[in-house]
């Protein structure tokens, strides 16, 4: 019984020990971004030799949102209805685009859809040359092979990937690809912006999670040369690089985050472009939302368990470099330590054997962690708000403990579920995010304001 | 009965405790005061003239509705503003000018003027010493004399040359050339090309045979990571390098591909970089450089003269975070932009 209540004892030492690092890491990354000097992104690069890009959009019965995305990047307008459209606005908003159409493709990937997505594409390609649409229905289901596909087919230099919900501005392209002028930049992020943040309880949250994610974290990571994340979306790739790597792997969930890793790994940098902005729709309930963060984690720890030791090894990387990456590789393993840490707590509890330090070190030590461990994450939201010049919504920032929980629970499935994977070796398979726009409305409309555009700008 | 009504009393106060931190987001979630979505243009194009092109599209615009003879209007702009339309305006010295100005044909200005408003100049503009400009844009040239002090924006269709000692405000702007001479100050500046130092000025630029720079291999895959902190004089590099820290490029050397540096990086005479240059730290350019690509520094770019970065009819960038240092006689095919100071020396 000693050796069990040891052994208790010893792991919940370990979980402090590991959320005061994370703790720190959240101090630093926010303090970073408050007082810090912050590194310019290549945004303000004007340059009139574009590369050549092909926009790939992976759609699994996108039926709903397929119009909208397509008439944002063949107009670089607002979403219009495409079959009530005067012809000869059209050519007036193809003039105006913003990324010339001879140095652009777009291929949208209709993966096994059912719907009308395959019809609607190739209305598009019949309006529009520069669309070429690639049709799936045999070989891999899933956004990994779908791009590794549309690569095969692609002739831009560099790809650039949106989900079909995704809602690109004008200029994103240009933000996007003109990173790729340095030479060892392998693949750059944009940031995601909920648009249906009004939408109910849980998006608010989402909205607060983006915000702290990509405005603190991402943007942290980039400033202190650290490792910023390819999401997999509003983000692109050298299309050479990564077909010489062996292109996506289908086995893996998180696509993005093992491109990222793999890049990373192989000498290449991955950056973040924060002014990138594209808005996303976020779910709108918490099933769908679980099952987006199952499937996160799910990928996430698969990464973790290929890329650890190749990190750790890497030539091409920094001390610092690896130190986050670490962080970063066992961010999902985290709620798994907190749950299995509670159960602990109760079972040392019920034993009689809670005090493992003595006294007034114990004391300080809680009081402490009480006032600036836990305050951690929510300081960074709470920042990163503020950053955006966003101001009532920071009074959700206690809500978030909902959302925790319910991320809590749903990660450590998803770790559970890659350890099955990793021993098992059993196959994976990709599961869609339901999308909740209306198939005959346009995209909401933000409302618009200037909030925050100095500190956005960055 | 007594500790029952402790008991109570506690767990009251404890559920009050706990719901007191929600209750500021329980009014939010039923007040949605700031629910809407964050803000992006969608619009939002970069573009070096941005300044010009927007006040004269709104100026078109507000006039669109009446026909534009002699006399002082009302129109509204992003407010509501008072716009003199004149033919062609010969402003005498230390005149004070406090309306907008409409100038259906050229300007004249003299010493000491003062515009408190936006200009708009139908045909060429010349300005005399120590005037001060809210914003001016011109379908002519605009000539400035000496120390101009320029609040916001010039921008021309034609070309613009500015005098000794002008600080120049947020954006200078013109499709063609935009001249400078010493000790201007500014923080952007786009031009087809940007000339400093008097040896450029006026139809001198014409003649300059520039060196085509063709599009090269920087676009390879690949690039070579270093750790050498110089490269001897006369190399000739073909690929992509990154440099992890300070490095001197030896003179007369030329570089095929791009460069990257995590530290201070000197190029000396006489070097040609087809390629693009980044560096997280300062950028020296010396004299008598070529560079066909984008130079970026997350610190400041300093350049020599009788450099010459990208080429005619190509629009390449300039962009130190810190500062930018100009000499004379360097010539630019593009924009240039800075977060500091920028100095023409």
């Amino acid at each position: 019984m000693e050796v069990v209540i040891l052994i208790l004892k010893i792991y919940l030492c370990f979980t402090v020990f590991v959320l005061m690092v994370y703790s720190i890491r959240h101090f630093l990354f926010t303090l970073n971004r408050l007082f810090s000097e912050q590194r310019i992104y290549y945004q303000d690069i004007i340059d009139s030799d574009l590369k050549k890009i092909t926009v790939m959009i992976p759609m699994h019965n996108e039926e709903k949102v397929a119009r909208q995305i397509l008439d944002l990047l063949v107009a670089g307008a607002y979403p219009y209805d495409n079959e009530h459209v005067d012809p000869k606005k059209i050519l007036d908003l193809l003039v105006s685009a913003d990324y010339p159409h001879d140095k652009m493709e777009i291929i949208p990937i209709n993966d096994f859809s059912s719907d009308e997505t395959r019809r609607i594409l190739d209305d598009y390609a019949q309006h529009y040359p520069f669309i070429r649409p690639l049709h799936r229905y045999k070989g891999d289901r899933g956004k990994p092979a779908a791009l590794n596909e549309g690569m095969k087919i692609a002739t831009g230099e560099i790809i650039v990937v949106f989900d079909a919900d995704y809602l690109p501005p004008k200029g994103i392209l240009k933000d996007i690809t003109v990173s790729f002028h340095d030479p060892e930049i392998g693949a750059v992020m944009g940031r995601v912006v909920p648009v249906n943040t009004q939408k109910n309880f849980l998006t608010r949250l989402l909205d607060l999670e983006r915000t702290g994610g990509y405005q603190v974290d991402q943007q942290a990571r980039y400033n202190m040369k650290l490792i910023p994340q390819y999401g997999g979306t509003v983000g692109g790739f050298r299309r050479d690089v990564v077909m010489s790597l062996g292109g996506f792997n289908t086995k893996i969930l998180a696509e993005d985050t093992e491109l990222t890793f793999r890049l990373l790994v192989n000498g290449w940098k991955v950056i973040y472009a924060n002014r990138a902005e594209c808005y996303e729709e976020a779910p709108e309930t918490w099933d769908v939302r679980a099952r987006q963060i199952r499937r996160w984690s799910r990928g996430h720890n698969q990464v973790l368990f290929k890329y650890l030791w190749p990190l750790l090894t890497s030539s091409n990387l920094s001390k610092k470099e690896k130190t986050d990456g670490v962080l970063l590789l066992f961010v999902y393993v985290i709620p798994l330590i907190i749950l299995l840490a509670l159960f602990d707590c109760i079972a040392l509890f019920f034993l009689g054997e809670m005090q493992i330090m003595a006294g007034i070190i114990a004391f300080i030590f809680i009081g402490v962690y009480n006032t600036f461990g836990n305050f951690a994450p929510f300081y960074q939201i709470g920042i990163a708000s503020l950053l955006d010049g966003a101001k009532d919504r920071v009074l959700l920032l206690p809500m978030l403990l909902f959302n925790y929980f319910f991320n809590t629970y749903y990660i450590a499935i998803g770790f559970l579920e890659a350890v099955v994977d990793k021993i098992t070796g059993r196959s994976v398979k990709w599961i869609k995010t339901i999308r909740f726009r209306n198939k005959d409305s346009e995209a909401p409309k933000p409302v618009k304001d200037i909030r925050g555009t100095a500190n956005r700008e960055r | 009965m007594k500790e029952m009504m402790l008991i109570i009393m506690a767990f009251i106060i404890f559920i009050l405790m706990f719901i007191l931190p929600f209750v500021p987001g329980i009014f939010e979630l039923i007040l949605k005061k700031d629910a809407a979505p964050l803000f992006i243009s969608m619009e939002y194009i970069r573009n070096p003239r941005y300044f010009g092109r927007s006040f004269k599209g709104l100026l078109h615009k507000a006039t669109a509705g009446f026909t534009l003879s002699p006399g002082l209007r009302d129109i509204r702009l992003s407010k509501d503003e008072k716009i003199e339309i004149t033919g062609p305006l010969n402003i005498p010295a230390k005149k004070e000018i406090n309306n907008m100005l409409y100038i259906i044909g050229g300007l004249i200005s003299g010493n000491n003027v003062q515009y408190k408003k936006e200009a708009y100049v139908i045909e060429n503009a010349d300005i005399g010493h120590d005037n001060t400009i809210q914003a001016m844009a011109g379908d002519g040239n605009i000539v400035i004399g000496e120390r101009v002090n320029l609040l916001r924006w010039i921008d021309a269709n034609g070309d613009i040359v500015i005098g000794e000692g002008g600080d120049l405000g947020i954006s200078v702007s013109s499709d063609n050339k935009l001249c400078l001479a010493r000790n201007c100050l500014f923080r952007r500046l786009f031009g087809m090309p940007i000339a400093t130092g008097p040896d450029w000025l006026g139809t001198i630029i014409d003649s300059v045979e520039l060196e085509s720079l063709p599009e090269s291999s920087h676009r390879r895959l690949s690039f070579k990571r270093k750790t050498d902190t110089s490269v001897p004089q006369g190399t000739v590099l073909y690929e992509n390098v990154v440099f992890t820290g300070d490095v001197k490029i030896g003179k007369d050397s030329v570089l095929k591909g791009s460069i990257k540096s995590y530290g201070k990086l000197t190029l000396e005479e006489n070097v040609t970089v087809l390629g693009n240059i980044f560096a997280e730290g300062d950028i020296i350019i010396g004299v008598n450089a070529r560079i066909g690509g984008h130079v970026f520094s997350q610190a400041s770019i300093y350049i020599a003269g009788r450099t010459v970065i990208s080429c005619m009819d190509t629009i390449k960038s300039v962009i130190g975070k810190k500062s930018i240092r100009i000499e004379q006689n360097v010539i630019i095919y593009g924009y240039v932009t800075t977060e500091g100071e920028g100095k023409i020396l």
